[in-house]
């Protein structure tokens, strides 16, 4: 591996330092996921993880001097906030694809709404 | 590359750093799902903020290039973090999370719903009623069409 940062001593010390620090606010987030009371406190520990790593990807790409980490930081991002939009769906209605219409306990029990205005 | 701007680079380095590192233990410490997101959507957002700028700054005091996916990056997290972080603990007062007990008032307690409310599956047939009925009605909405729905109204109440 060329380290870049060997011109720069200063910034390499420093990146090194981050890379522990971030190192143990991921391990404070496994604490998190496990320790979490609710579902949805769980995802959120997730969720941090997930940010966190970005920030491991680019303290990394600090040793290699090139832009073509940010393109791992951006997919990072979006799956982050699909995964998000995913499960807070899942936690309100048990369930990911649902139609709208769909909110009584008589819905859910499999029967289509029907409603009968043509009597 | 001169002193001062490492030295810059070195400060954005250390703020995205510390500003994770009390993120994540916001999130262990905080007692509750709503002050979490707290924990979540400013402070480890904002260190991922100050390592992106950093990392621009790096390469553009380098001479390697301006990073514009970087400042993309930027750009989609503000955007996309908020929406997110509202769904989750929408999501998450919808399902019944619980609220710290020392907590001193819920102020949506009147407009939204608990899943345990006894209220709730009486509140959500009438909101599917009244979609329904305007649904049927179709925008145009006199007093006679509502008196003439009145029976079939009150027919799908006593149903529920």
């Amino acid at each position: 591996m060329i380290n870049y940062l060997a011109d720069y001593p200063m910034i390499s010390m420093v990146v090194n330092v981050v890379l522990v620090i971030i190192g143990l606010g991921l391990f404070v987030n496994l604490f998190t996921v496990f320790s979490a009371k609710t579902l949805s406190g769980r995802v959120v520990g997730l969720d941090a993880l997930g940010t966190q790593t970005m920030a491991l990807i680019i303290l990394y790409a600090f040793k290699h001097g090139t832009d073509l980490y940010m393109a791992a930081v951006l997919v990072l991002s979006i799956l982050g906030f699909v995964t998000l939009v995913v499960w807070s769906k899942y936690i309100q209605k048990g369930n990911v694809v649902y139609s709208m219409r769909k909110t009584t306990a008589e819905d859910e029990e499999g029967g289509e709404y029907s409603h009968e205005y043509d009597k | 590359m001169s002193m001062i701007s490492e030295l810059f680079i070195c400060l954005f380095l250390i703020l995205g750093g510390i500003f994770c590192l009390s993120g994540s233990v916001g999130l262990f410490r905080f007692p509750d799902i709503y002050c979490k997101l707290q924990a979540l959507s400013k402070p480890v957002t904002l260190g991922i903020f100050c390592l992106i700028i950093a990392y621009i700054l790096f390469l553009f005091y380098t001479e390697i290039t301006v990073s514009f996916k970087g400042i993309l990056a930027i750009i989609f997290l503000l955007m996309s973090v908020p929406i997110g972080t509202h769904m989750i603990v929408k999501a998450a007062y919808r399902s019944g999370a619980p609220l710290w007990e020392k907590s001193l008032m819920d102020e949506l307690a009147d407009m939204e719903f608990h899943v345990h409310d006894d209220s709730f599956q009486t509140k959500m047939s009438l909101y599917s009623l009244e979609d329904d009925i305007r649904r049927q009605l179709s925008g145009k909405l006199p007093e006679e069409l509502l008196e003439e729905n009145m029976e079939v109204f009150k027919e799908m109440l006593t149903k529920k």
